[in-house]
C-alpha cells in the first residue's frame, strides 16, 4: 500500500527522520494567468513608444539611451515575472506519511508554515466553484483536525480530489 | 570639490546611473534566487532559480553593452541646446 501512494522523492526543510514525502502540491497555474498577461501587455509598451518616436528628428541622437532604458525595463519585467513565479512555487502543500504541511510565502522574507498530523485529521472536504474550476480541475481543500489545531484551507489547488484521497489513504495505513 | 569635478564630466552621470541600477537589480535578483534555493521544495524551484540566474546574466550583459553605446556628451549637449528655446521669459 505505501509503495503505491508514495511517489514523490522531494525533500524539504524541517523533514523528520523516517518521514517520506508523498505529495507536493502548488496552486493551479491559472493563478499565474493574470500577472503573466499583465507582464505581456507591459512588455509591449516600449514597442508602442518606439513606433511613435522613431519618426522624430531627435530620435537619432537619443536612440542609444532609448535602447538602454528599454533593456533596463525588460530586466525589471524579468524580475517581476520571477517574483510572481517565486510566490507561486513557494506556496506549497506537502503531504508526508506523518504530516500535512502548509507553506505560505507572501513576499520577501514573509514566510509562514503550519502543520497537521495525519492521525489527527478528522475531515477533508473539497469545494469546486465556478465554470473555470470545473474545466481546469481545481478547487478548494479544507482539512479539519481534532484538538486545538486550526483547520487548514488551501484555495485553487489542482486535483483536490486526488489530495483528499491521498490523505484518506494515509489515515488508513 | 572632488564630487563637483566628478559630476562635471557628463560620462560620469551615466556611470552613477548604471551603478544605482546595478545595485537595485543585484539585490532584488539575489533575494529571488535565495528564496528559490532556500525555501523551495523539490527540483522545480531549483530549475526556476537556474533559469532566472541565466536570464539575469544575459540581461546584465545586454544592459552593459547598451550602456557603452550611449554618448552622454551628445545627450547633455542636446539638452543644453534645447533649454534656450524654452526660456528665459
Amino acid at each position: 500500500m505505501p509503495s503505491r501512494i508514495i511517489n514523490s522523492t522531494n525533500s524539504f526543510r524541517g523533514q523528520l527522520t523516517a518521514e517520506q514525502t508523498v505529495l507536493v502540491a502548488r496552486r493551479h497555474w491559472i493563478v499565474l494567468f493574470g500577472p503573466v498577461l499583465l507582464l505581456v501587455i507591459s512588455a509591449l509598451i516600449p514597442c508602442v513608444i518606439y513606433h511613435y518616436i522613431n519618426q522624430t528628428n531627435w530620435y537619432g541622437q537619443w536612440s542609444d539611451l532609448f535602447w538602454f532604458l528599454t533593456t533596463v525595463y525588460y530586466f525589471f519585467l524579468w524580475d517581476v515575472l520571477f517574483y510572481n513565479l517565486m510566490i507561486y512555487a513557494l506556496n506549497t502543500i506537502v503531504v508526508t506519511n506523518k504530516r500535512v504541511i502548509k507553506n505560505e510565502q507572501n513576499g520577501f522574507f514573509k514566510y509562514s508554515s503550519a502543520e497537521l498530523e495525519i492521525a489527527k485529521i478528522q475531515d477533508v472536504s473539497v469545494k469546486v466553484r465556478g465554470v473555470l474550476a470545473a474545466i481546469f480541475h481545481f478547487g478548494d481543500l479544507e482539512i479539519q483536525s481534532a484538538g486545538t489545531q486550526n483547520k487548514f484551507y488551501f484555495d485553487r489547488v489542482p486535483n483536490p480530489e486526488k489530495i483528499k484521497q491521498t490523505i484518506t489513504d494515509l489515515q488508513v495505513l | 570639490m572632488d564630487i563637483l569635478n566628478f559630476l562635471n564630466n557628463p560620462q560620469n552621470w551615466g556611470f552613477v546611473l548604471l551603478i544605482i541600477i546595478a545595485a537595485v537589480f543585484l539585490l532584488y535578483g539575489f533575494f529571488i534566487f535565495y528564496h528559490f534555493i532556500r525555501f523551495g521544495v523539490g527540483g522545480r524551484a531549483k530549475v526556476l532559480a537556474l533559469v532566472f540566474f541565466i536570464g539575469a546574466c544575459v540581461f546584465s550583459a545586454v544592459i552593459f553593452t547598451a550602456y557603452q553605446k550611449i554618448d552622454w556628451s551628445a545627450i547633455l549637449q542636446s539638452i543644453k541646446d534645447a533649454i534656450p528655446n524654452i526660456g528665459p521669459y
